[in-house]
């Protein structure tokens, strides 16, 4: 139950922070960082399975487009949420169903086909989405009362990082571990593989959903360029990849210096910070494929069986 | 047939012909080294700029300079395996498939930084040129594009059936052990592999280049169109990717010819998703 605990701290630390911080500059960089956390968590999830997604960019665009549609016929945008994360569950629901059988590459190239897929036809039926226009909200989130939107960001994060943690505990847990290690295996033991795969994909794409309808209502415009952005596909890898693969708070960790980072490169390069991403995920997956979260442990591990050799001695 | 429909007939052979050796070189890769090269586009057309700038500065000829691009595509390819895929070829499905991706963001973050993101295209007196086939027109370079298309892969069948690097290629596919074994040395066969799928794409990207344009993000467009042949054709299968190429390339111009050139973007995604090859593959 340690984590928990920590998740507590956090929260108590996170809800009194905006008192002391003097800009809204901050507050606006945290709730991103809130934002990538909980897209790279919910990535990872499904990455436990062994199953790379690359399509959490499709089902954060999906979220922004179902709550932007229906905050134009006059729902509430908190509804909305609601609503852009069921919306996004659902077709994550209908892609797993048609894509059952597919594993590691073949998934992959799959929901990358899907994303794409899902852009165009968003640019093509300009009728109800704008088109490539987009489409500007009258109102941003709470009238633009920031700590509001803060607020909401942060539970967006708890709620994501509560649920892997829970998931971290149950039985769900052990039957993804053995799939992403050997499904044969899976199969023979009785877990029910395309179930279970399925079942926490739809899962998993609630979040990026309901994210992205947060988002667009956070700044009050949507546009396909924005909804269907595949730098956030390519920021939730590395961030998961960088942090440590498989935890909890690894793609959390991620999310949080890589943010800090692209934020102080946006200022010194215009172009091309991008790249920052791709050396990442080079460099991570070269060097050390656990993430940091995997290198820590392996220090740690060195150092006490270090100190035991003393004491033995 | 009225003109219209063999016009848009043409456009689809010839677009196929560019897919074809987009796709034999990253069927190839896949096929031997069992890796999804996500960086493929990335790559060709990273040697399609040097094709633009020699034709910028210089004067060079897009066409003559496929005798230094080409090769130039082998070497990058082979710095690229040298350098990052050996080291992940045991490494699990998932890492490999990040690590391409990878490559391909830095190598289109490279040519944004170094090129930007203006669009590029050359200007050659033979690009106006067309021969009339009595009721359609086809470009000169368009035949071109065919007639390369069709050697590239007669060559290519000529050299993974008669040469000795070839047969090894072939042996190393089915069984890399089985081919360690007899004496082959794997890794330089590898080595070959990934720079001749890469030499492969870099004649692609020169055509493309005639016949439109290039930016740093054309890449990322030419990697998931050869990926939709692959797939439809069948994991490695290199024959079948002529078949494969020929649906996308005629399918895309139909759509474009009586939907509009917007969806047609969509059809490389609608032919993967339905394709009952991609439901055929289990395991990865």
């Amino acid at each position: 139950m340690r984590g928990i605990h920590i998740s507590i701290l956090f929260f108590v630390f996170f809800i009194v922070l905006p008192l002391f911080l003097s800009s809204t500059y901050y507050l606006d960089l945290l709730i991103v960082i809130f934002l990538y956390a909980s897209l790279a968590l919910s990535w990872d999830i499904l990455a436990r399975t062994g199953q790379i997604s690359f399509a959490h960019h499709a089902f954060f665009g999906i979220g922004a487009y179902v709550s932007v549609l229906l905050y134009l016929k006059g729902v509430n945008p908190l509804v909305g949420m609601v609503a852009g994360g069921f919306a996004s569950a659902m077709a994550a629901f209908l892609l797993g169903l048609a894509t059952l059988r597919l594993r590691g590459m073949y998934f992959a190239i799959a929901t990358l086909a899907f994303a794409g897929f899902i852009h165009i036809a968003v640019l093509q039926l300009s009728d109800y989405t704008g088109g490539a226009g987009g489409i500007t909200l009258d109102e941003p989130l709470f009238g633009g009362n920031i700590y509001a939107a803060y607020s909401l960001a942060l539970l967006i994060c708890l709620v994501t990082i509560t649920t892997s943690l829970l998931l971290e505990r149950s039985r769900l847990y052990y039957a993804m571990k053995v799939i992403a290690n050997n499904e044969t295996v899976a199969k023979t033991i009785g877990i029910n593989v395309t179930k279970t795969i399925l079942l926490i994909f739809t899962l998993s794409s609630i979040f990026p959903g309901v994210i992205g309808a947060y988002y667009v209502h956070y700044i009050a415009f949507v546009n396909p360029e924005i909804a269907f952005n595949v730098g956030i596909a390519l920021a939730v890898l590395a961030m998961g990849v960088f942090g440590g693969m498989g935890t909890t708070f690894g793609p959390v960790l991620g999310a949080a210096i890589l943010r800090i980072v692209e934020e102080q490169l946006r200022v010194t390069i215009t172009y091309g910070h991008m790249i920052v991403y791709g050396i990442i995920l080079i460099a991570v997956i070269l060097l050390f494929p656990t993430g940091l979260l995997g290198l820590w442990e392996k220090v740690r591990r060195r150092v006490s069986s270090s100190f035991e050799g003393i004491t033995q001695i | 047939m009225d003109g219209f429909f063999v016009q848009i007939l043409v456009n689809g052979l010839v677009n196929s012909g560019i897919y074809i050796m987009v796709a034999l070189g990253l069927a190839l890769s896949v096929g031997v080294l069992g890796i999804l090269n996500i960086s493929h586009g990335n790559l060709l057309i990273f040697t399609t700029y040097l094709t633009y700038w020699f034709w910028r500065l210089w004067g060079l000829d897009p066409l003559i300079s496929l005798v230094i691009t080409v090769p130039t595509g082998f070497v990058l390819g082979a710095i690229v395996y040298r350098g990052v895929l050996k080291h992940v070829l045991d490494a699990p499905h998932i890492n490999q498939l990040i690590l391409t991706f990878g490559i391909a963001v830095v190598l289109s973050s490279l040519m944004e930084l170094f090129w930007s993101s203006n669009v590029r295209f050359v200007s050659t007196s033979y690009q106006a040129i067309s021969l009339s086939l009595g009721i359609a027109q086809i470009g000169s370079l368009s035949a071109a594009i065919l007639i390369v298309a069709f050697s590239v892969c007669l060559l290519l069948h000529l050299f993974l059936t008669k040469t000795n690097t070839g047969k090894s290629i072939r042996a190393v596919s089915q069984n890399p052990k089985g081919a360690a074994l007899v004496g082959i040395d794997v890794n330089r066969v590898y080595l070959v592999t990934f720079g001749v799928s890469i030499a492969l794409g870099s004649f692609a990207g020169v055509f493309w280049l005639l016949i439109g344009y290039i930016t740093p993000y054309v890449g990322d467009i030419l990697t998931l169109k050869a990926f939709c042949i692959i797939v439809v054709a069948g994991l490695g299968n290199l024959y079948g990717v002529i078949w494969a190429s020929l649906l996308l390339g005629l399918s895309e111009s139909f759509v474009k010819g009586y939907f509009g050139p917007g969806w047609a973007d969509a059809v490389f995604f609608a032919i993967i998703m339905f394709s009952p090859n991609l439901q055929i593959f289990q395991g990865g």
